[in-house]
């Protein structure tokens, strides 16, 4: 499929799921299982993400190894972000420890 | 009374904060988005056309795993899913408004303008409560927020008294005012920049790396952190599924841990006579 067009229908299905209840349903209330479901869609669907890509390799492996030095840096990094909370700190500790993991042939 | 542009200009300043998270995280997300195929014109057109970066992270991530256009609306619509959350919350807010200009600005809802204008809407409901109280002589000692106000008792029940949904639109426009331009700039330098970044700086890492950031501050909920295992360990075991469907199951699979936790630890806390409900 055209990328372009891709694009316009996932910021209209986006725009269809925020004017859902402020300018569509109004007063009406959302199913019972998908109220209680859709807070666990971020935890769910970003660590899902962010494990994957951390383990993966160039060639779409997943290397669980001790010489895939993005693991190291990211335990880094998520202790900034548990601690911290701030995205400049994560974004900063992380892609250091990156550079000087490779830097030291680890 | 506020006037519309002092509500703006709050929005504003209750928002800019956010600008430091929110400049990395769209340079990031222009950035990835050619690195992992786009070109930089459609990475930047995605950030205002879409204006959601994790799900437009996202939908780049299947779309370099070659998943077909359905697998990836899907993924855009589960990781976007919570902005019915959001939207189901604010409606209240703005009931009386046009459907226009709510559909306009359902459009620039995101987590940063969420989480700021919610805040403010209950300090503005709770002042236009306390200014009817004081109006309808039944103010409790308080400073009377309004004494000129005609001491006519208010017909409505004191819960449903609000603050001018217009005020609070201005509001909205103020937080959105800050988020948009910046969002949108910072993706674009970053989609046009990213192109030039050699290889060997690895700067996709830097994509898990915000993702970080956001998933943290979801952990706090009870439930959230089997759902967060349970997602990311599915992923990783999942990785080979075809057509990024691996991505869509963990996500499921995620989601249906911190359900049925939630649901265990109720019933656990409940049976137990001296359990404390939380």
């Amino acid at each position: 499929m055209n990328l372009w067009l891709l694009v316009i229908l996932m910021g209209a299905v986006s725009l269809a799921l925020r004017a859902s209840m402020m300018a569509g349903l109004g007063d009406r209330e959302l199913p019972e299982a998908l109220r209680r479901a859709l807070p666990f869609a971020p935890p769910a669907v970003l660590s899902a993400i962010v494990i994957s890509q951390v383990l993966k390799t160039k060639e779409g492996l997943i290397d669980l190894g001790p010489g895939n030095e993005r693991i190291y840096a990211w335990l880094i990094a998520a202790a900034v972000a548990w601690r911290t909370k701030n995205v400049v700190a994560t974004l900063g500790s992380g892609m250091a420890a990156l550079w000087i993991l490779r830097a030291l042939g680890l | 009374m506020d006037s519309p542009w002092k509500s703006f200009w709050r929005g504003f300043l209750a928002q800019s904060p956010f600008l430091l998270g929110v400049v990395p995280f769209g340079l990031v997300s222009g950035l990835a988005a050619v690195k992992l195929g786009a070109t930089p014109l459609l990475s930047a057109c995605m950030s205002f056309i879409v204006y959601a970066g994790t799900s437009q992270l996202v939908a780049m991530e299947l779309f370099a795993q070659g998943a077909p256009a359905l697998v990836m609306l899907l993924a855009v619509l589960i990781v976007n899913l919570r902005l019915v959350i959001y939207s189901g919350a604010l409606a209240p807010h703005f009931r009386g408004l046009g459907w226009g200009i709510k559909t306009l600005l359902s459009y620039a809802l995101t987590d940063q303008t969420f989480g700021v204008t919610m805040i403010e809407y209950d300090r503005m409901d709770a002042a236009a409560r306390k200014a009817a109280a004081g109006a309808s002589g039944e103010g409790s000692g308080g400073p009377v927020a309004n004494p000129t106000a005609p001491s006519v008792p208010s017909p409505e029940s004191e819960s449903a008294v609000r603050a001018d949904p217009r005020l609070k639109a201005w509001f909205y426009a103020g937080t959105v005012a800050v988020m948009w331009p910046v969002w949108v700039a910072a993706s674009t330098v970053g989609a046009f920049v990213g192109a030039k970044v050699p290889e060997s700086w690895g700067l996709e890492f830097a994509m898990p790396l915000t993702f970080t950031t956001l998933v943290v501050p979801t952990l706090g909920r009870r439930g959230a952190i089997p759902a967060a295992v349970v997602g990311g360990v599915g992923g990783v075991l999942l990785a080979n599924m075809p057509l990024g469907l691996g991505l869509i199951s963990a996500s499921i699979l995620g989601i249906l841990a911190g359900v049925l936790y939630e649901g265990w630890r109720k019933q656990h806390v409940m049976q137990r006579p001296g359990g404390k409900p939380e």
